[in-house]
């Protein structure tokens, strides 16, 4: 059977709006309830950062106490760390020459001797070297021996010194006599590259990476230098000895050739760049001028002194006791 | 006036009122709350970056234990090498007497250049037997006759003076002698202190192997002098020369070539520290 509702249509709305007043009620008590327990959140949210906050504070203030108390550490100690440290770079600055010295020493070969060895005091990783060897093979093994020692130098240069032309001795034994230098192992560095000159003669007799180029006419007056660019350098200019006694000094009746060497040290072997020093104290005053010295003639005991005056000798007082600074002992 | 209201006025006038009431409630309380906790986040990074994390304080305690270590170290390694190098100085004695001229005359300040050349002296001659020839002689000037001048030694005494060293020249009968004197320096020169050698070379063959090189000690003082006495007024004016040593005469030591200071004269206006008694003979230099 069919229902016919005949009621108008206002009934039917009036009898719903009771409804949707609820539903409006209802989403606005819900906006209200969502913002509450998002506030409720992020006050949770906001409690825990201040905890957070909290605790790193605490953990910044020890770290603060603790930096300061190095601190306070460092500088009460400054004053001792400072002294410590001068000795400390002096032993080593005066136990560094005697090692780069032994380390030196403990490569010569016994063929060659040296007349003087010394640090430069301008570039501490220069050792100058003068020397005698009885001939031109010698110094060129020795050279080669050094250049191999790459743990000790970064590079070896020795120089023969410039003979005249031509030599007399190498005329009076009717041999030509030329000598030049050895360049450097690696690359070259300053003046050292080239070897030294040479009077004359092709150079032949060298087996050591000459850089003059072999057939040279006899009687060139100069040789040719090494190559600078070679990676080994060279022998500049190595003169053929065509009477190999000839040679131009003497040591204890041995003939031989006198050289000159410069060998650059590794920089862990070199004494370090400046010498340790002390915070100068300020001298009041001038000083007396020195005096002249000399022993005096006995003076008699208990003649008063003046103040100091002059430098002193460092000899032991005489008997006699007289002269000398300052008087009493 | 609700009579008329349908159910759509109804529900606008509900997502209306929720709307309005979302946001008021957000600017209201959400959105201030968040901002509160952007900045204590904020603060939280910026108080750990600067050491608010467990580990940065680790960190820093581990350094501050190292340092106390390190303090101890250099603590303990400076009484060992300052009772190594270094000397008592007059003005260490334990009297609290601050009288300026006690201090330089009779205590000896004033003698220290002339032992300390003898000292060396001795140091090297003592090496004889290791093959070690002293050919230098040691020169050390003066200090300046104002006692007042004792205070400006406070960092430190620098012989033979400051800025200067000794060229020091020894024959050497083989390179290691040569070798082991320099390693002795270190070792040996003990007392006066703290020795720097520099300059070394060595020339000619053994047995008569020169060895060449500069030597400074530099004492640095346990304690700080006294100040200056007022009472000891310094007027202008230098130092007199020092006088002209005797010659060659009675009572000779063995040692010959040994030059001997003259004594320098005192300064105008500059009172002097009394006289001691004793066997130097007086030479003394016009004031100027």
């Amino acid at each position: 059977m069919l229902r016919i509702d005949l009621l108008p249509p206002y009934v039917h709305e009036r009898r719903a709006r009771p409804v949707f007043f609820g539903f409006a009620t209802a989403l606005v008590a819900a906006v209200i309830i969502a913002f509450v327990a998002w506030y409720i959140s992020l006050k949770g949210v906001l409690s825990q950062a201040q905890q957070q906050l909290d605790s790193a504070n605490s953990l910044q203030s020890q770290y603060q106490d603790y930096q300061s108390k190095v601190q306070q550490v460092n500088s009460s100690i400054a004053d001792i760390k400072s002294k410590q440290d001068f000795i400390a770079s002096a032993q080593k600055y005066n136990d560094s020459w005697w090692k780069a010295y032994t380390a030196v020493a403990s490569d010569t070969s016994p063929t060659i001797l040296l007349h003087s060895m010394e640090i430069d005091p301008r570039n501490h990783n220069l050792v100058h070297l003068t020397g005698f060897c009885p001939n031109e093979m010698e110094l060129a093994r020795w050279w080669i021996f050094l250049r191999n020692d790459t743990a000790k130098f970064q590079s070896v240069y020795i120089t023969l010194p410039p003979h005249p032309y031509p030599p007399e001795s190498a005329n009076a034994q009717n041999g030509n006599q030329a000598y030049g230098g050895f360049g450097s192992y690696g690359p070259p560095k300053g003046p050292y590259g080239a070897g030294g000159p040479m009077t004359s003669s092709p150079m032949s007799s060298s087996p050591y990476g000459m850089s003059g180029p072999p057939g040279m006419p006899p009687g060139m007056p100069y040789g040719m230098p090494g190559m600078p660019g070679s990676p080994y350098g060279g022998m500049g200019g190595g003169g053929n000895r065509n009477n190999g006694s000839a040679t131009p000094t003497e040591v204890e009746g041995r003939k031989g050739l006198d050289f000159t060497a410069d060998l650059v040290l590794q920089d862990s072997l070199a004494p370090p760049a400046t010498p340790p020093t002390w915070p100068p104290a300020g001298q009041g005053g001038g000083t007396g001028a020195a005096g002249f010295g000399g022993y005096g003639m006995g003076m008699p005991p208990g003649m008063p002194g003046f103040g100091p005056g002059g430098p002193m000798g460092s000899q032991p007082p005489s008997p006699g006791g007289g002269a000398g600074a300052g008087g009493a002992e | 006036m609700l009579s008329k209201l349908n159910k759509w006025h109804i529900l606008g006038i509900g997502v209306g009122v929720a709307l309005v009431l979302g946001i008021v409630l957000f600017f209201a309380l959400i959105n201030p709350l968040r901002n509160r906790i952007n900045d204590t986040n904020s603060q939280i990074a910026s108080v750990e970056q600067n050491g608010g994390t467990q580990e940065q304080v680790a960190q820093a305690k581990h350094l501050l234990e190292t340092t106390q270590k390190q303090a101890v170290q250099a603590q303990e390694s400076w009484q060992i090498n300052q009772a190594r190098y270094m000397p008592s100085l007059p003005f260490h004695k334990n009297d609290n007497s601050n009288d300026l001229i006690a201090i330089y005359a009779l205590r000896g300040f004033d003698r220290l250049p002339q032992e300390w050349g003898r000292w060396l002296q001795h140091w090297y001659d003592s090496q004889m037997n290791d093959g070690i020839t002293l050919l230098t002689v040691f020169q050390i000037p003066a200090f300046p006759t104002d006692p007042n001048a004792i205070s400006n030694y406070s960092k430190g005494i620098t012989l033979p003076e400051q800025g200067k060293s000794w060229t020091v020249t020894v024959m050497c009968k083989s390179f290691q002698a040569a070798m082991e004197h320099l390693k002795r320096i270190n070792t040996e020169m003990l007392g006066h202190g703290m020795p720097v050698v520099d300059n070394v070379s060595l020339k000619g063959q053994s047995p008569a192997l020169m060895l060449t090189y500069s030597l400074t000690l530099y004492i640095i003082p346990n304690s700080p002098p006294p100040p200056p006495d007022t009472r000891l007024q310094v007027t202008s004016g230098g130092n007199a020369g020092g006088g002209m040593g005797m010659p060659y005469g009675m009572g000779m030591s063995m040692y010959s070539g040994a030059a001997m200071g003259g004594m320098g004269g005192p300064k105008a206006g500059r009172p002097m520290p009394a006289a001691p008694s004793g066997a130097g003979g007086s030479s003394a230099g016009a004031a100027d």
